[in-house]
């Protein structure tokens, strides 16, 4: 969840962003959406989300409760009077870790009747200035045993330092952490905003994604590494070699060359405002055709989108496709259950979200036949190669089926960046690869966003994909 | 008991009604203007107030089964000499005693004075407003040649907006403004876009801050304020407020201190969500108006409540009434805190422990119908839960798990509003400041009498 609106002007931009005129769904053939009734006059805004090994699913409101939800449909609630959790992870089937604003603490039911009774400090070693935007998001937990988690900046707190917007009372606010098996607080990596989402790969690393605003140009999925600097400079309040002085006259280019580039930009209104936790489709097929891609929810947008991420010459960047819309609240997290089922955990107060409800618990279900979607999109030194999920039409395959356009990102403390530098690109030339491939030809930019749209692409029976635009971040171009 | 009293005061009532109203009535709201600046008056007010009133309209004034005292809303009337007659007169009908026969004049005009003294909110609003063709340019320097389209003084001490009943419009309020004395605190208006304001603090122009949310500081106390708001030209933003929520706040937004405008009173009114421990005890972690960030509050049925610290270790308050309105704190953005219902026992920065967080580590806690904590102070393991709470008291235990070679602990007692304390181990007084870990395993503080 981030702050949206800091200036007026902003205010016309923002309702487009949040009103956009009724369009269809978007979603893939053979998926399908589902309704979780929630527990009778709670507020269940649903902001922590896990399943365990007999498939109950556990989630964490911003009430501050924690609800299990079993395989027979029953809810039973485990735990209460938290501090508005943000994220929750179930550790084994009498062990939750969440993250409330204050601590990450470990639920313990240890008389097995059901009902944690112990709530037991995993680690507190940053700071909690009870400032209303100070989240809390996490945890993950490596194979180590290493928990991480990410501490959102605050706002409108008066003690604050701030450059405008987002500020920090100081306690690592804009740092992400790690908790080791011991319990030792290790402030890991630095100059975060609102890293609402934190995920972690099937190969243990680590990803946060961030959300649009100032020092953030676009939504953006990040990896996370140790002792790295990640563009919002306010954070830097807690690193050892910073004053505020030199905090403000550090120059905006010394940032730029300094910070990580994210990993993916995700386009902020075409495809999300607020980005949830990143998860990984290792449902080993039962969620359809797109097995190890990463999944998203939109807080603002109501949507689900996918990632796709590859390695040039060591240089992590990928691509993002919306997959679903017209959920029913703000999407903020997803998990997979045991069944491949995508759940998804939803909140709209204090933010609105498309969707018009204020809060819920939905899951997308695929029944098992395959829809015509991008199955994957990999960078060549000359354009593209594009995968799909069914054989292609070869008489759709032309370059008129295809068109592209690329941008840039401005850095800094401007709230969001418009598109720098747009333009159309010509494609050259789409050559078939096999029945689901193609190669497409065209001249894109290293550093910057370029869009693909293959609206005119078919399968045998002359359907066009339901997300046609993917957004690949070039961060390098191979050779 | 308010029927007893009601007859015995009934009987005095008519004398005391010939006797005051021969007062003057602008000699009492000017000896009670003066007394204001006596703090010794004001004590001796507070002191009266605490025997005579907290029962029914609550210690801090809040109100019970009297009104609220320190806001802006009064049904008898808001100078000085309609309280002073109320309170000589009482309303027996709605059950309050006349306290003419009781209290002498000075008396009843320090517990003015001690009132007024809290008060907090508006008082004397008045407004002017204007058309857009009385203004073509836009600007307020336009309406220092216009005549207002209309004006008036607002009878129930608050802005209504809406009395402008056009889309476009431009008001000039002029009012008394209460500002907490003991607080800082803020002007805050959520307006929308594009909207244009000025604002004088006792003539002086302050400067806006703010971007979405607009505020301006205030000083403590009483001052007087101008409030210009100018609408966009029409057609404007959807999101402009013609009707805007303007209040008085904390600067963090944690506290509402009272609204300024009848939207705000709305919007006020419904941040209530009302956690009562009536069956179980609960135990809640929410952020708490005036105790420290990491409070988690246990509240029990017996209507007594306690919050305790897990930077400090400690507990950092008290409180006996309804457990929690955790409303401001998950309505919208949550920006606001829980309010504890009820009345102060003890609040930080008193405590039960220590103030220094550097002797403190936190572990975990309990649920239960004795919820238990447990940490270390001073390197000194120890768990702390309720042993017993009524009505009126309730008994901590600490218990020593592991000295780890200490050989005493000081524990700090707080200073309480009312009731006392007793710290006991093996049946024994013993002295807080020194207990002695070679002997005791154990110990209680008793809160009791409260
Ligand atoms: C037995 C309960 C009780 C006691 C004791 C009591 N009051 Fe009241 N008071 C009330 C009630 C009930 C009302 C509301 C009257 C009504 O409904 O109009 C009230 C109303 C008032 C009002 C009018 C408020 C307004 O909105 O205009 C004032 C002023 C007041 N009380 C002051 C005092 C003072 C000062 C004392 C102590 C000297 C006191 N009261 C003692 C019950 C009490």
């Amino acid at each position: 969840m981030k702050l949206q609106i800091k200036k007026s002007l902003l205010a016309a931009s923002l309702m487009a962003a949040i009103l956009p005129v009724q369009a269809e769904q978007v979603i893939p053939t053979g998926y399908k959406v589902e309704t979780i009734k929630t527990p009778q006059g709670m507020e269940f805004h649903v902001t922590g989300l896990d399943v365990d090994s007999k498939n109950n699913i556990y989630a964490a409101t911003r009430f501050g409760d924690v609800w299990r939800y079993t395989p027979e449909g029953q809810w039973q609630k485990f735990a209460e009077g938290l501090h508005e959790p943000t994220g929750l992870l179930v550790e084994d089937d009498n062990h939750i870790v969440v993250a409330q604003k204050p601590e990450l603490t470990r639920l313990s039911d240890t008389d097995k009747d059901g009902v944690a009774d112990e709530y037991i400090r995993v680690a507190d070693g940053w700071k909690f200035h009870d400032n209303y935007h100070e989240y809390h998001f996490g945890p993950v937990k490596d194979k180590a045993g290493n928990y991480y988690g990410t501490l959102n900046l605050s706002h409108g707190d008066p003690n604050a330092f701030d450059m405008g917007t987002m500020g920090s009372s100081g306690g690592y606010r804009g740092w992400a952490y790690q908790v080791n098996q011991q319990g030792e607080f290790t402030p890991y990596a630095f100059g975060l905003r609102s890293p609402a989402g934190i995920g972690i790969s099937p190969d243990d690393e680590i990803f946060f994604t961030d959300n649009q605003g100032d020092w953030v140009a676009t939504s953006t999925l990040q990896l996370l590494k140790k002792d790295k600097f990640y563009g919002h400079p306010v954070s830097l309040i807690d690193h050892p070699d910073y004053t505020p002085e030199k905090i403000r006259n550090t120059s905006v280019e010394a940032y730029d060359k300094w910070r990580e580039k994210p990993v993916v930009h995700i386009p902020h209104v075409e495809i999300a405002n607020s980005p949830g936790n990143p998860e990984w489709n290792t449902t080993k097929g039962q969620f359809g055709p797109f097995e190890g891609q990463i999944f998203v929810g939109d807080q603002t947008q109501s949507n689900v989108f996918r990632i796709m991420l590859e390695e040039i010459d060591g240089v992590r960047q990928g691509a993002v496709i919306n997959f679903i819309d017209g959920f029913q609240s703000g999407n903020i997290r997803v998990t997979f259950d045991q069944k491949g089922q995508l759940w998804i955990g939803q909140t709209a107060r204090g933010w609105g979200a498309k969707g018009s409800k204020p809060y819920g618990l939905q899951k997308v279900v695929w029944d098992g036949t395959t829809p015509f979607e991008l199955q994957n999109i990999q960078a060549k030194a000359d354009g593209f190669r594009v995968s799909f999920t069914q054989p292609i039409d070869a008489k759709s395959i032309k370059k008129k089926a295809i068109s592209a356009e690329q941008w840039h990102y401005n850095y800094g403390s401007d709230y969001g960046s418009p598109k720098v530098d747009l333009t159309q690109i010509d494609i050259n030339s789409v050559k078939q690869v096999d029945d689901k491939t193609i190669d497409i030809k065209l001249d894109a930019t290293q550093g910057y966003v370029v869009m693909l749209d293959f609206a005119g692409l078919t399968n045998k029976k002359g359907s066009s994909a339901s997300s046609t635009k993917v957004y690949y971040t070039l961060n390098k171009k191979p050779n | 008991m308010i029927s007893y009293i009601k007859g015995y005061f009934g009987a005095v009532l008519g004398l005391l009604l010939i006797t005051f109203t021969s007062f003057a009535s602008e000699s009492i709201d000017q000896q009670v203007q003066t007394l204001l600046n006596e703090p010794a008056a004001i004590a001796s007010g507070k002191q009266s107030y605490g025997i005579y009133c907290a029962a029914c309209h609550a210690k801090d004034l809040s109100g019970a089964v009297g009104f609220n005292l320190k806001d802006s809303v009064w049904l008898h009337g808001d100078s000085a000499s309609d309280v002073f007659n109320n309170i000589s007169n009482g309303f027996s009908q709605a059950g309050m005693p006349g306290f003419g026969a009781m209290l002498n004049e000075q008396q009843r005009k320090e517990i003015v004075a001690f009132i007024f003294s809290k008060r907090e909110g508006l008082a004397n609003v008045e407004y002017e407003i204007y058309q857009p063709s009385q203004y073509p340019n836009y600007s307020f320097s336009d309406l220092d040649r216009a005549t207002p389209a209309k004006q008036g003084r607002a009878d129930n001490n608050l802005v209504n907006f809406e009395l402008a009943e056009t889309k476009e419009y431009a008001i000039v309020v002029t009012a008394d403004l209460y500002a907490p004395k003991d607080k800082a605190s803020m002007l805050f208006a959520k307006p929308g876009p594009f909207s244009q304001f000025e604002v004088l603090i006792d003539g002086e122009p302050v400067k806006m801050q703010g971007g979405w949310d607009r505020f301006w500081p205030l000083k403590k106390g009483f001052q007087k304020l101008v409030f210009k708001m100018m609408l966009p030209e029409a057609p404007y933003h959807e999101l402009t407020q013609t009707n805007p929520d303007l209040r008085v706040m904390t600067p963090d937004e944690a506290i509402n201190f009272f609204p300024v405008s009848t939207k705000a009173e709305s919007i006020i009114n419904q941040l209530e969500h009302n956690i009562i421990a009536d069956k179980t005890v609960l135990v809640q972690r929410k952020k708490i108006a005036e105790l420290p960030a990491y409070s988690i509050s246990v509240g029990f049925p017996k209507k007594i409540n306690y919050a305790f610290n897990t930077k400090n270790c400690s507990l950092v308050g008290l409180w006996k009434g309804d457990f929690l309105n955790v409303g401001p704190n998950v309505i919208g953005r949550g920006k606001s805190s829980s309010l504890p219902i009820g009345n102060w026992v003890f609040k930080s920065p008193q405590v039960l422990g220590t103030n220094d967080e550097a002797l403190c580590a936190f572990n975990k806690y309990q649920t239960g119908e004795q919820p238990k904590f447990y940490f270390s102070l001073n390197s000194v393991e120890l768990s702390l839960t309720t042993l017993k709470a009524t009505s009126t008291s309730l008994t901590f235990e600490y218990q020593v798990i592991n000295p780890n070679g200490k050989k005493s602990l000081n524990i700090q007692l707080p200073a309480l509003e009312s009731g006392q304390l007793t710290v006991l181990a093996n049946g024994q007084n013993i002295n807080p400041k020194a207990i002695d870990l070679t002997q005791v395993k154990a110990f209680t503080v008793t809160v009791s009498g409260v």
